[in-house]
């Protein structure tokens, strides 16, 4: 079956190339700063999601707040003395742009999926059940430490 | 004469059926579920069959009264007023800009606190408490509005203290002046606080004890807390017993298999034990006779979350009788050989009853 011509084919190769590339220069890389990720809370960091601990429920039941392993890369703002944190996200199954209603108070941010291995921009606050007052799944609830709670979380472009 | 035994037979059989048409149709359908959340039918009806509970309804049927959430024909939820035994059911409230919920009769029976929802929003078992408290004559009369200060409201050992749940801690409010007198750490403590009998203690849902939200038993006044539900599942809606010193409470996935099932505990897990299980439904909201010799609870076809989606009936059985495991013959039952079969009372449609012994309903 013929599906293009010899001659028309390099053409074709080419105006693909340009179109990445014009979509990739296009594309600047996230830093995940935006006024609430800079202003809530009172810690800031860059952090990599270490692990995501099992499934997370849906809330077809009930809200919570999931706690997830983060590695801090960089702290922006506040104090933070351990190298790896443990914060909670409240209704993880739903992106940060739909997350927050009448219970949550604010949350938000641009990120529409955890997954293990990203790095976020976090707005953070402690202890959680000061800002929280819910149910928390913690599968390191045998780790001592601070809970943070997240108020907004970017999508940072590793 | 034969030929009259058999019309007996005939008519008895049809009356049967018909007798267990009306508790299946009443279980299965929302209209006939509201219009019998303000029938007054007894509830020994619902289950012609057996003498035990026959039995049991006319054992409490003077017992006091019964306070319950139902949903109306008009989609919301109000509070109702019913004999043990069900019968002499009638309206408290009859709002239709708010459902209410989560109403419990104060120590003395003279008042009543129950949560109002606005119309709309979902009734849900595990947020009711975070919306408007009412404290209200026991009969329903005089209500005043507390507002949304009042998270998760529970009596104390008289009828001018409550319990309350802020972000600051668990609170004890005098009703009277609405003023703080002491504030505890509430310690991973975050939803269904109840405050015991005798003031010294308290029980609720709490964060902290295990990978999921467990039952949490706290001292009153030295504010010591230890977890007495399995934490390896979901455990909520404990309770106090009347001697202020065993909790009663719903333990859940994934310890339970799909269904919550009702238990008791003492000062730690190790201590507990089943009450009252069932294997198509989730059994919620245990709450005691005054005098502790009976149990109630919420029977629900879906997991709760949300209530109006959830065909929610009540029951009620003897604390002797515990376990029982009703309609069973497979592995619950095997789990459980001691268990009986009940008697259970059905009290028809309804969610998270509670019972006084006061005469609060003679008047009216």
């Amino acid at each position: 079956m013929k599906v293009g011509s010899a001659r028309g084919r390099p053409f074709g190769v080419v105006l693909v190339l340009l179109v990445v590339v014009v979509a990739s220069c296009k594309r600047t890389p996230a830093t995940g700063i935006d006024q609430h990720v800079t202003n809530l809370g009172s810690i800031e960091v860059t952090a990599r999601l270490l692990e995501i601990p099992g499934e997370f429920p849906s809330n077809e039941l009930y809200n919570y707040a999931f706690i997830l392993k983060y590695r801090v890369l960089v702290v922006h703002r506040g104090e933070i003395k351990e190298e790896d944190i443990l914060v909670g996200q409240y209704n993880p199954r739903k992106p940060r742009s739909d997350a927050e209603d009448d219970f949550s108070g604010t949350v938000g941010g641009d990120l529409t999926r955890f997954r293990a291995g990203d790095v976020h921009r976090l707005a953070l606050a402690a202890p959680l059940d000061e800002y929280w007052m819910g149910g928390i799944i913690d599968k390191y609830f045998d780790q001592k430490g601070v809970r943070y709670w997240a108020f907004w979380t970017n999508r940072v472009d590793k | 004469m034969t030929r009259c035994r058999s019309l007996s037979l005939g008519l008895l059989a049809i009356m049967l059926v018909a007798a267990s048409c009306a508790v299946d149709t009443r279980d299965e359908a929302p209209e006939e579920r509201s219009a019998a959340s303000t029938g007054s039918e007894s509830a020994a009806r619902q289950d012609p069959n057996d003498p035990r509970v026959l039995k049991l309804a006319s054992e409490v049927g003077d017992k006091g009264w019964i306070v319950y959430s139902a949903r109306t024909a008009k989609g919301d939820w109000d509070l109702f007023l019913m004999r043990p035994d069900g019968s002499a059911r009638r309206p408290l409230t009859e709002t239709s800009e708010y459902s209410e919920g989560g109403a419990r009769f104060s120590p003395s029976g003279r008042k009543l606190l129950y949560y109002r929802i606005p119309t709309g929003v979902a009734v849900d078992n595990n947020e009711y408490g975070r919306f408007d408290l009412v404290v209200a004559n026991a009969d329903g009369s005089h209500p005043v509005a507390y507002g949304k200060d009042y998270n998760w409201a529970s009596w104390g050992p008289n009828d001018d203290q409550l319990a309350r749940l802020t972000k600051a801690g668990i609170e004890i409010v005098e009703l009277s002046s609405k003023r703080t007198i002491r504030t505890l750490e509430k310690q991973g403590m975050f939803h269904q606080l109840f405050w015991s009998p005798d003031g010294q203690w308290f029980t609720g849902t709490a964060n902290g004890l295990g990978e999921h939200w467990a039952i949490a038993r706290m001292n009153a006044t030295t504010g010591e807390l230890s977890g007495v539900s399995d934490p390896r599942c979901f455990n909520c809606t404990s309770d106090w017993f009347p001697d202020s010193q065993r909790i009663i409470y719903s333990k859940g996935i994934p310890c339970t298999g799909e269904w919550a099932q009702l238990w008791m505990t003492h000062e730690s897990e190790s201590e507990s034990r089943l009450v009252y299980a069932e294997p198509a439904r989730h059994i919620y909201g245990g709450a005691f006779s005054p005098d502790g010799h009976y149990v109630l609870f919420t029977r629900s076809r879906r997991d709760l979350g949300r209530v109006d989606e959830s065909h929610t009936t009540m029951g009620l059985m003897r604390f002797q009788d515990a376990p029982i495991i009703r309609g069973d013959d497979g592995p619950l039952r095997k789990a459980f050989p001691n268990a009986t079969d009940g008697p259970v009372l059905d009290l028809s449609v309804g969610w998270e009853p509670h019972w006084t012994y006061a005469d609060i309903g003679a008047n009216r």
